[in-house]
């Protein structure tokens, strides 16, 4: 009776925290806690309506939220990083440092 | 923290990203100013202008008062920049802090560790908390060496009124070595806000 082979690191990514510009939009958002529109978009060089496209597929999965506020005549909308969203980058991570590791271990053998 | 979050990949660069926001927050500089300031002014207005909070509670409560600017500084640059105060706000950790104040009040923690490891001990752990190496290895220095001055002054001879250490009395002794870790966090915060302004 053959064992079941180990499950590549690779099937363990999660499409929507993998992607590039989901994945910056996390990392900012874990080391900031929240921030605003203005702030994301230029800290990742995004426009508004990519901006708002990404944050709504991870607002869509729990992990972040986004509040509308105003400040005076201002409306200001924020985007926060909630605990599921840190698990899931915490877990992206844990996959990547498997992947590169697996990768280092092919290259030497 | 694994080298993959430190590092790059899927086309990220995680570490200057991470590096940039936190630069942006002033989040290493901010702390470290403004525990040297409260520290070396609490240490001068102790010998200076009397103590105005009872013995036990003068340090716990400079702690709490640093503590509380930091809260209001990062949310006024919160408000400024559109950058949130990290993965733990001021305001809960000082929430946290005055509620472990108020049900250890009366512990061994009061009578028995020196006063002045509360600002710098609450400033490593706010360091460790935040994942802030800079931060956590700076108040770490100024912890030991605050530690290693305060050793020396209660094991030199003389340990009264009269004793001195550098020909100040002790009382004044005391004073410079509280003040000195003020500023030993107060170089360091320019420093690296220095740092800051060229990441940001």
């Amino acid at each position: 009776m053959s064992s079941k082979p180990a499950m590549h690191p690779i099937l363990s990514l999660d499409d929507v925290v993998h992607q590039k510009t989901r994945l910056a939009l996390l990392t900012v958002l874990d080391e900031a806690g929240r921030a605003d529109f203005p702030y994301l978009k230029r800290t990742l060089g995004l426009t508004d309506g990519n901006l708002g496209r990404h944050l709504d597929v991870l607002a869509e999965q729990s992990l972040i939220t986004i509040a509308k506020g105003h400040e005076g005549r201002k409306s200001r909308t924020w985007a926060a990083i909630t605990p599921d969203g840190r698990r899931a980058l915490a877990a992206e991570m844990k996959v990547l440092a498997a992947l590169v590791q697996r990768f280092q271990e092919n290259r030497s053998d | 923290m694994n080298s993959i979050s430190e590092g790059r990949a899927a086309g990220v660069d995680f570490r200057v990203l991470r590096g940039r926001v936190r630069a942006d927050r002033r989040g290493t500089s901010t702390p470290l100013l403004v525990f040297g300031l409260v520290t070396a002014v609490f240490a001068l207005s102790d010998n200076v202008w009397g103590r105005y909070v009872p013995a036990p509670f003068y340090w716990p409560m400079a702690t709490l008062v640093a503590l509380i600017a930091l809260g209001l500084l990062s949310w006024r640059l919160a408000l400024r920049t559109g950058v949130g105060e990290g993965r733990r706000s001021y305001g809960r950790l000082a929430v946290l802090y005055l509620a472990g104040m108020l049900l250890i009040a009366s512990s061994w923690w009061f009578a028995g560790m020196r006063p002045l490891l509360w600002p710098v001990t609450a400033l490593f752990v706010i360091g460790i908390l935040q994942r802030d190496r800079a931060l956590t290895v700076w108040s770490g220095v100024a912890a030991a060496l605050s530690l290693l001055a305060w050793l020396y002054l209660l094991l030199a001879p003389g340990t009264d009124v009269t004793h001195s250490v550098i020909g100040l009395g002790y009382e004044w002794t005391e004073t410079l070595i509280f003040a000195g870790t003020g500023v030993v966090l107060i170089v360091g915060g320019a420093l690296l806000r220095r740092r800051e302004r060229l990441v940001a």
